[in-house]
């Protein structure tokens, strides 16, 4: 017999083990079919570390300081959250990630929450698999000038404006160029920092952004004095921390989480009243106006636990915010003195 | 492999194979299912004709943000395109002449092309972007001390070279060249094509300057460069392997020096090089897509960027971004390709 | 057995590389970050330690030792990854290494279905698949499977990031590199299968022990392009936000007080990536003199 060459290929080759094969296969198959998961909060106590998204380095918001630590406003928000689930606030992973990257982060579960500087929008909350539990910071978009000396945005006519891409800027800015008629040539750059650097070289005269951001980039200008950043403002700009929308407990525990930290500040409750023992949990229901703090799968006096991690909203704010940067606290001031920030009762 | 008799078809494992594959695809697709059911996102085209709502800085083609997104989407096409097509040019021509320095000893550059090669070829593509980018060009003057000698204008915005009426008689001339191959029998695609530049050109008549933005001169830089070591290593191969006795032969025959490469050598080399030089047009094609990373308004920037954040249509942002580059891939291949080639 | 000799404008192009960087560098401080991040020394020296057993075992030909060398590397990088490691050229390093067996495994696998295949479904999965991954750009795929692709799998799965990448990367070079090995299939003559019928061997021998082996050793020099092209594009892991050279880099950059310095940095970042491949090189061109020698002799 002259051999035939088929016999070498691949049907030939696993003719024996093929069809053993694939009856594993459909089990194996048949194992994998996934069913639907509800609560996330049993998921992260199992695996006994919250995951969080945060932006790759935007010093007051999240950044690595100089131990090497993650720290800022919205890195205090994620020790919150650790410390009500675990009463432990270091029990965080922080995964830096990018503009492009961060909602896809968010599907794929390689994220529990993202706290990385996201404007609420429309589109954001009923397109992306994410929802917006509460507003933690009200921001606003604004534009930063370098080198350059005008007096109302509409002097940026014909000019090029550098912008970060994933955000809500590039919308925005239109919109607001449209209404006063004036154009200007966008720049997007994928990261914050290359933008600065277009910036600083004079690539660009103008970049847009959020508010607080701003106040961050004109320190890392090579000459901040020349800088300035617009009282003009684009649109409003309320951030907030996103999880995914089959995690409503998750979107719970974090809704009353902030207002619990507005409702302690108004009530001057602070890190240290509780850490030095002055105010014990009966002392703290009683304030804080608790009945009863009743939350599937976290302990009755989580509250108290997140306290006692992170203080308060205006330590918080103090903490990273004022102190280190002075960016003025405006919109996020309390209801009683001017500003935004309220809380519902705790009855 | 087929040689010594038909091929059998064995149906058992064909339909086994055929089972087996639609199990995994079904598995992909209910886990698809069940994820996509955690969130409701309705997919829908209609976001393909409403305005756009944003500016391109660089584009060939007219565009204001009223336009639909179809057309943004056809404007970075184009700018992806055109940038893919100078490199093409540029890259080719760099890479012969390094080519044929590096392979020839007689030729005293010899350590200088290789050399060059050596060090494009086995740096990434995105260090080397940086590298002309933020290294090089950011070196150009601020526009307040921009360089101006009537001719030619730099600053670090652009770079703007003085043309005259250049733009407007060629878009004259390509739109005479292009009706004239309307009427000849099959050359529809070269007519269209002249009356595509033709109208490209128009849109630069209307100034004096051709401008170019420093993002696309960056890029055309860096992907010159890297192509070219890419190209001038195939041409080398190319050349060297040629066999002996033909270059014996050619001598034999009488040729010079000049005659012997223009009428012998080439011809052969070119043809086994084809298919290699054209896997790298593709190539250059793909790689047009790090202009995202310096912002420059290509394709993947913005569909992938722009248009996903203003709409969240992801699945389907992507899947055109898929479909888009594989047909301008699938376009340069057939643009290139010649059927039943003797090698 | 080795007819290899150590090519000396190797080393001078070396030594003249590393003696640039140094001259080049700011500080050592920089430099040192730049290659092992924020990690240790440690590590890189046990990654060494590995590869001069690997090199034993080939040179034994021992294959059972090597596959295990390859696997305790694979588990020594697995059981390693945690938040802050690797980082720095490592990352691109580790990344590769981790891909060079998957790849392998991915290309064979896509070559014997697409170009040997007689069963055309198969064959006509192998293209749709390879056809359409070498159609887009790296960047595109990655996005593809990190949107789309991310929904694919059951959710509790929640693979971790560089294992997302592992599978991306070995992909993408797998498909190039079965084009490689298609061309080592089909210069293989029709002797080779008459030989091996005439000794007895099954189909799967025959390829296991004949083609295969013949195969990869004549693809050797163009693997390793594909294998240097795969390094290279590792450093597109920035759009991630992994720490890696070009995204260290950039962080030093971001400082006004270093925006002078751009050009020396950048062509740091050049010749450390330039080292390296053209390391990977030398060891490619290595294996090949090594190798191919020594099926000369056998047969």
């Amino acid at each position: 017999m002259h051999h035939n060459i088929s016999t070498f290929l691949i049907a030939g080759i696993f003719k024996r083990w093929y069809v053993r094969f694939m009856r594993w296969l459909l089990i194996i198959y048949l194992c994998l079919i996934q069913t639907i998961q509800a609560n996330i909060i049993p998921e992260i106590k199992k695996r006994g570390v919250l995951n969080c998204g945060v932006t790759t380095g935007l010093p007051g918001f999240s950044f690595m300081n100089e131990k090497g630590e993650w720290a800022g406003f919205e890195v205090d928000y994620c020790r919150g959250i650790a410390a009500a689930i675990f009463n432990d606030p270091n029990k965080v992973k922080f995964i830096p990630l990018t503009n492009q990257m961060q909602f896809l982060a968010l599907n794929m579960k390689q994220v529990d929450v993202l706290a990385r500087v996201i404007s609420i929008n429309y589109t954001r909350a009923t397109q992306l698999s994410g929802m917006f539990p509460v507003t933690h910071y009200f921001d606003d978009e604004a534009v930063l000038i370098y080198n350059l000396n005008i007096k109302k945005l509409s002097d940026l006519d014909g000019k090029t404006i550098c912008l970060v891409s994933g955000s809500t800027t590039e919308q925005n800015l239109y919109h607001y160029a449209l209404t006063q008629g004036w154009h200007y040539k966008p720049l997007v750059m994928s990261r914050g920092q290359l933008a600065v650097r277009a910036l600083a070289s004079g690539r660009c005269k103008a970049l847009a952004g959020d508010r607080s951001s701003l106040y961050v980039f004109k320190n890392e200008l090579p000459k901040p004095k020349q800088a300035n950043v617009f009282d003009e403002s684009i649109a409003l700009e309320p951030l907030g921390l996103m999880v995914r929308q089959s995690d409503i407990d998750l979107y719970q525990l974090i809704q009353w989480m902030h207002y619990a930290l507005v409702l302690s500040e108004q009530k001057n409750i602070t890190q240290a009243t509780i850490a030095s023992k002055q105010l014990t949990l009966s002392d703290f229901n009683e304030q804080m106006g608790i009945m009863s703090l009743t939350m599937s799968y976290l302990p009755d006096h989580w509250l108290y636990q997140v306290i006692n991690a992170v203080g308060n909203y205006g330590e918080i704010y103090s903490r990273n915010l004022t102190k280190p940067l002075n960016i003025p606290r405006n919109n996020n001031k309390l209801m009683s003195q001017g500003g935004m920030m309220y809380s519902p009762s705790f009855n | 492999m087929h040689i010594y008799q038909r091929q059998k078809i064995h149906w058992f494992y064909e339909l086994l194979s055929l089972a087996f594959i639609v199990l995994i695809i079904s598995w992909l697709y209910f886990n698809w299912k069940i994820n996509a059911l955690g969130y409701q996102v309705s997919n829908t085209w209609t976001f393909l004709s409403s305005s756009a709502n944003f500016f391109i800085s660089d584009h060939w083609l007219p565009f204001s943000p009223k336009d639909p997104t179809w057309y943004a989407i056809l404007i970075a096409s184009v700018n992806t395109f055109i940038l893919g097509m100078s490199v093409m040019m540029s890259a080719t021509v760099f890479g012969f002449l390094f080519g044929i320095l590096s392979a020839y000893p007689k030729y005293k550059l010899q350590w200088f092309a290789s050399s060059y090669v050596d060090v494009f070829r086995n740096t990434p593509l995105v260090g080397q972007l940086f590298f002309w980018y933020f290294g090089v060009f950011y070196l150009m003057p601020q526009t307040e001390h921009i360089y101006y000698d009537g001719f030619v204008k730099v600053s670090i915005q652009s770079l703007s070279i003085y043309t005259g009426n250049l733009f407007f008689i060629l878009s004259f001339f390509y739109l005479i060249v292009g009706i004239y191959f309307l009427f000849l029998k099959r050359a529809f695609g070269m007519s269209l094509s002249f009356l595509l530049m033709s109208f490209i050109y128009f849109n630069f008549s209307h100034s004096h300057y051709f401008t170019m933005s420093v993002e696309w001169l960056a890029l055309y830089t860096t992907l010159t460069f890297y192509t070219a070591s890419y190209i001038a290593e195939i041409v080398k191969a190319s050349l060297l392997s040629v066999p002996n006795a033909i270059d014996d032969a050619a001598i034999a025959l009488g040729l010079n020096d000049k005659d012997k490469f223009k009428l012998v050598i080439y011809p052969i080399a070119l043809k086994s090089m084809r298919p290699m030089l054209i896997n790298q047009y593709i190539t250059i094609m793909k790689n047009t897509s790090i202009g995202m990373l310096i912002g420059y308004p290509e394709l993947m920037n913005v569909l992938t960027g722009t248009i996903i954040n203003s709409t969240g249509q992801t699945l389907i942002c992507v899947s055109l971004m898929m479909c888009i580059y594989l047909s301008v891939c699938l376009f340069c291949q057939f643009l290139f390709m010649r059927k039943h080639e003797p090698i | 057995m080795s007819q290899y000799k150590l090519n000396s404008t190797f080393i001078i192009k070396v030594v003249v590389a590393v003696t640039v960087l140094f001259i080049i560098a700011p500080d050592f401080e920089v430099l040192r970050r730049f290659v092992f991040g924020f990690g240790q020394f440690i590590t890189p020296s046990i990654f060494v330690l590995f590869f001069a057993i690997l090199q034993y075992t080939l040179l034994k030909n021992n294959k059972f030792m090597a596959l295990l060398v390859w696997v305790l590397i694979f588990a020594f990088i697995l059981l390693n990854i945690k938040d802050g490691w690797p980082t720095g050229l490592m990352v691109n390093v580790v990344l590769t290494l981790m891909c060079l067996p998957m790849t392998f495994i991915l290309a064979l696998l896509f070559a014997v279905l697409r170009f040997q295949s007689t069963l055309l479904v198969l064959k006509i999965f192998a293209t749709v698949i390879i056809e359409s991954v070498r159609g887009v750009p790296l960047i595109g795929l990655m996005i593809f499977i990190l949107s789309v692709g991310a929904d694919m799998v059951p959710a509790y799965w929640m693979m971790p990031k560089i294992i997302t990448l592992w599978m991306i990367y070995s992909l993408f070079a797998g498909v190039y590199l079965a084009e490689v090995f298609r061309g080592g299939f089909q210069s293989i003559p029709k002797a080779y299968f008459d030989g091996a019928y005439a000794l007895g061997m099954s189909p799967l021998k025959t390829y296991v022990y004949v083609l295969v082996p013949k195969v990869v050793i004549d693809t050797i020099p163009a693997a390793f392009n594909v294998y240097i092209g795969l390094f290279k594009e590792t450093s597109l892991v920035l759009l991630f936000g992994y720490f890696d050279l070009m995204n260290i880099a950039l962080n030093y950059l971001d400082f006004p007080e270093h925006y002078d310095e751009s050009i020396k940095i950048y062509m740091m970042v050049l010749i450390l990536f330039w080292i390296v491949a053209t390391i990977m090189h030398e060891y490619g061109h290595y294996l090949f003199k090594t190798f191919s020698k020594y099926e000369a002799k056998k047969t």
